[in-house]
């Protein structure tokens, strides 16, 4: 069949099916999603992100390492600032809530969980974050809060 | 699914209904995927995002302001994901290369319905032509793939998804999708690449 012969609804469906063969949502991937209904934190408050200091221009694109990368997150009153870097041994995670107080932190990224605490300036850090999805979760007295996910990249080895 | 279907499931999966969240990701989980692939991102990358994205909706979903349109807040955010990630350093590598174009299916523990069609001679045939059309796809300009790509999710979605998905206006897609197809079929009735025997 040549493929000037058939019609553009046709063609493309000849690309949906070359697509999932070649190129179908992985299976572990697809099981993430379907379970991820149940792993959802009803317990805790949802701190969105407001601040991303890569910007949301296309044209801001790709500017290689080096620069920190900070994002803020927020619920209610309460403000939590990361800087993201690249270190020797993966990704850093330098935090800080606002305002301060003693938390635990655990960082839920790729196929870990990092676990920290702040100190009485209500910082923290976190080494060797895998990147991939990534949420924070901050807990102290009765409070629980959960940053939005976002996709941190993977580490590269180090050179 | 009708949109005003959509709203149901998605409220009943705010309420914890499993099943609705299932129906969400068995007719959006190509178009999200499709995203993050269409802009050209890494396989491994591509899996980052897809997460995320689904992550991101069962902890947002019950504050979704227009429910109808879950495919067009799925898609963008896809998008936007895939942005903020290119801004980070992602690793882009469109499937131009050949082990991505081989490594699609093969290896994974279950074969696909597709995989096991290749049992029979007329299926490895008709493999080989899909194998055929996938390389004319891949050498198509970024804009084209990109809105291919997205295009040709499974199950396919609407134009409304479709542009969220590319930030295009909805009355652009189905001029450049026929601008696509046709260079497409040019690349695909080349002799170097239909007469390539495998």
């Amino acid at each position: 069949m040549n493929a000037s012969d058939v019609s553009d609804d046709a063609f493309e469906e000849r690309l949906r099916r070359a697509a999932d063969l070649i190129d179908e949502v992985p299976p572990a991937s697809l099981r993430a999603a379907r379970t991820a209904h149940s792993i959802r934190r009803l317990d805790a408050e949802l701190a969105e992100l407001v601040f991303d200091s890569l910007g949301t221009r296309e044209a801001q694109m790709v500017r290689g390492g080096g620069e920190p990368w900070l994002l803020t997150f927020e619920a209610g009153a309460t403000t939590v600032d990361i800087e993201v870097s690249t270190t020797r041994r993966g990704l850093r995670v330098l935090g800080r809530i606002s305002p301060e107080v003693a938390i635990d932190v655990e960082i839920r990224s790729g196929d870990r969980t990092i676990r920290t605490s702040t100190d009485p300036l209500g910082r923290f850090v976190a080494d060797e974050i895998p990147g991939g999805a990534t949420s924070l979760r901050l807990r102290w007295g009765e409070r629980s809060i959960v940053t939005e996910w976002l996709t941190l990249p993977r580490a590269t080895p180090a050179s | 699914v009708p949109a005003n279907d959509l709203g149901t499931l998605v409220r009943a999966a705010a309420n914890g209904d499993a099943t609705a969240w299932e129906a969400l990701v068995a007719r959006f989980s190509g178009l999200v995927w499709s995203v993050a692939r269409g802009h050209g991102l890494s396989r491994a990358d591509a899996e980052d995002v897809y997460q995320t994205v689904w992550f991101r909706l069962a902890e947002h979903i019950d504050r979704i302001k227009e429910p109808d349109r879950i495919g067009s807040w799925l898609a963008t955010t896809a998008r936007n994901e895939c942005l903020r990630l290119f801004r980070a350093g992602a690793r882009t590598s469109i499937t131009s290369d050949p082990d991505t174009l081989d490594s699609g299916n093969r290896g994974t523990a279950s074969p696909s319905p597709e995989q096991l069609l290749v049992e029979s001679e007329d299926a490895a045939t008709e493999v080989d032509r899909l194998h055929e059309l996938w390389r004319g796809f891949v050498q198509l300009s970024d804009r084209c793939r990109r809105l291919l790509r997205v295009l040709m999710a499974s199950p396919p979605p609407s134009y409304a998804e479709a542009a969220a998905a590319l930030d295009m206006p909805i009355g652009s897609i189905g001029p450049t999708r026929a601008r696509c197809l046709a260079k497409l079929r040019e690349l695909v009735t080349m002799p170097g690449l239909t007469e390539r025997s495998s």
